[in-house]
């Protein structure tokens, strides 16, 4: 049983998901995450790098507004 | 000076099981207190290190810590999984993951001897759940498995169930099995990543979005499942609630170590998440383009609803930059809330929830020695890198460069590290219990259509009728 679903695992693995990520609108795709700092499988804040840019932005929106997000 | 007996029932398979010892013992042996030991010893060590400058240089991506490239996981692969580790030194590295496995192996084996374990038997076991924990991040790192959020959790906890539901775990592994401690430590680690000056990165529609809707929707879907659905499990029940109204697989992890979870419970709850967050990442972002929401309401939506950091910010760049930044801070605010809402769950089920026989209120004493102290090192480890964070610009870099290089890395090992223990020590029969009656699926669904509602609502208060000035300037 466990020979069989290893078996299978590899298959989807090493065969089916490669061929999935060489299609060229999924390359477009990884390719554009990966420039914004996406990383989809991120399971905190910190291991986020779009996090990073976000807050740069609102920093620069904040220094130009003080109380942008304080008062209405 | 004792803590609540242990249980002898072998069914009692609990995220965190008091014991009865003296408080000099319990000092020396307790897993707990084991657990702020290492994190004090990783957290000290790696900021000295990166404090001491040695190797501190500027670099394309700001300041590069002495520590860079010592600590690895392995990495993103298209073709082949070999591509996820490198051989030269440096990210996803064999040299940064061999650094892990011994340091990780000295620490937990320090303190599996100490606490009465052989460091010998846990050694002669940890290899190999350090090996399946390889695997799932390598499972994890395929481009197209990570695009669809199928966190490392969900890859180590298959893994176990795989093998322990197959061939059945060897008995040469069980011995280093240790789930609880794993977790504790991570969650240690996890609380210098808990930044409190984050927590006003979006100003007052950020706190109002995440601080005043999370615990909302937390304490009401609580309250459902033990009112109306009547759900038996109270831990089950709240490790559901908070990782679908908090952030998730972390809010999970924190939650049923704070509630004493049984382990199933928390591998239900957080296959449960995975499972809607990646239906939610693709169905809301074209739902708030089909009702025509502006992006920033938009994003604050689904930063507030979305279960995963990850998955936020996929959904959110659906709609835009400035729906992303919105999104990703959002979450990120609310991530804050875990040692929060770690905090108050540990309060509340020593004092209400574990009540004695005779069913009066525990002395604060009693709910001393009940509390699951860890959450004290998770919360400490907060607020002194969030007082250091404080200090200024060079400090951050310091604390930033720290965490990337290595507590990070180490946190998200220990916790991979520990799915893959619960996978090995579980069996799908004790899974499948969960899904015969629809009470969680039942709970999840209500307590987050609560969430869309109630958030969809306070994103539009803030961004479209209070905020209008600060959503046009997001918008340029």
């Amino acid at each position: 049983m466990l020979g069989v679903v290893c078996a299978v695992l590899l298959a989807v693995w090493l065969i089916w998901l490669p061929q999935l990520a060489r299609d060229p609108q999924v390359q477009a795709i990884l390719q554009e995450r990966e420039e914004q700092g996406i990383d989809a499988a991120a399971m905190f804040y910190s291991d986020l790098p779009a996090v990073d840019d976000a807050q740069e932005r609102l920093q620069q929106l904040k220094t130009e507004a003080p109380n942008l997000f304080w008062s209405p | 000076m004792n803590e609540s007996p242990r249980s002898q029932d072998p069914d009692n398979d609990t995220i965190v099981t008091p014991t009865q010892r003296p408080w000099t013992e319990q000092f020396r042996k307790s897993e707990d207190w084991w657990a702020i030991y290492l994190g004090i010893i990783i957290l000290a060590a790696a900021w000295l290190i990166t404090q001491s400058g040695l190797g501190l240089a500027g670099g394309e991506d700001g300041l590069v810590s002495p520590l860079k490239g010592w600590f690895s996981k392995p990495g993103e692969w298209t073709n082949s999984p070999l591509e996820s580790i490198a051989m030269s030194p440096g990210k996803n590295s064999v040299q940064g993951i061999i650094t892990v496995f011994l340091v990780s192996l000295g620490l937990f084996g320090l303190g599996a001897q100490v606490m009465g374990r052989s460091f010998v038997r846990f050694a002669g076991g940890y290899w190999f759940v350090f090996l399946l924990a390889t695997i799932a991040y390598v499972a994890t790192g395929q481009v197209v498995v990570k695009q669809y959020n199928l966190e490392y959790a969900l890859w180590a906890l298959g893994i176990g169930l795989l093998i322990s539901n197959t061939v059945g775990t060897p008995g040469f592994v069980k011995p280093a099995l240790m789930t609880e401690f794993f977790i504790k430590t991570g969650l240690v680690l996890l609380g210098a990543e808990v930044l409190v000056s984050k927590l006003i990165a979006l100003g007052v529609p950020g706190i109002c979005i995440a601080w005043v809707v999370t615990p909302i929707v937390l304490i009401s879907t609580y309250i459902f499942g033990q009112k109306v659905l009547k759900i038996e499990s109270k831990s089950l029940n709240m490790v559901i609630s908070a990782d679908m109204s908090v952030c998730g697989v972390s809010a999970a992890i924190a939650t049923a170590a704070a509630c004493r979870a049984k382990k199933e419970e928390l591998s239900f709850a957080i296959g449960l998440s995975l499972s809607f967050t990646v239906i939610m990442m693709i169905v809301l972002p074209a739902l708030i383009k089909a009702i025509g929401l502006s992006p920033i309401v938009g994003g604050a939506w689904i930063g507030g609803t979305i279960d995963s950091t990850g998955a936020v910010a996929v959904a959110g760049t659906m709609l835009g930059d400035a729906a992303r930044d919105v999104a990703v801070t959002i979450k990120m605010i609310q991530n804050i809330l875990i040692g929060v809402t770690a905090f108050g769950v540990a309060v509340y089920w020593v004092s209400c929830v574990e009540k004695d026989s005779t069913s009066t209120r525990p002395q604060v004493s009693e709910i001393w020695h009940r509390f699951p102290k860890f959450v004290l090192g998770f919360m400490a480890a907060s607020l002194i890198f969030s007082w250091i964070y404080g200090m200024g610009e060079s400090q951050q870099a310091v604390v930033d460069a720290m965490k990337g290089d290595c507590t990070k890395v180490l946190r998200g090992w220990f916790f991979c590290l520990a799915f893959v223990s619960i996978g090995l020590e579980s069996n799908f029969r004790d899974l499948a219990k969960f899904l015969t009656g629809s009470k969680p699926l039942v709970l999840y669904v209500v307590g987050q259509s609560f969430n869309l509602i109630l958030t969809l609502f306070m994103a539009w208060l803030m961004f479209e009728v209070v905020f209008t000035d600060a959503a046009q300037q997001l918008l340029q």
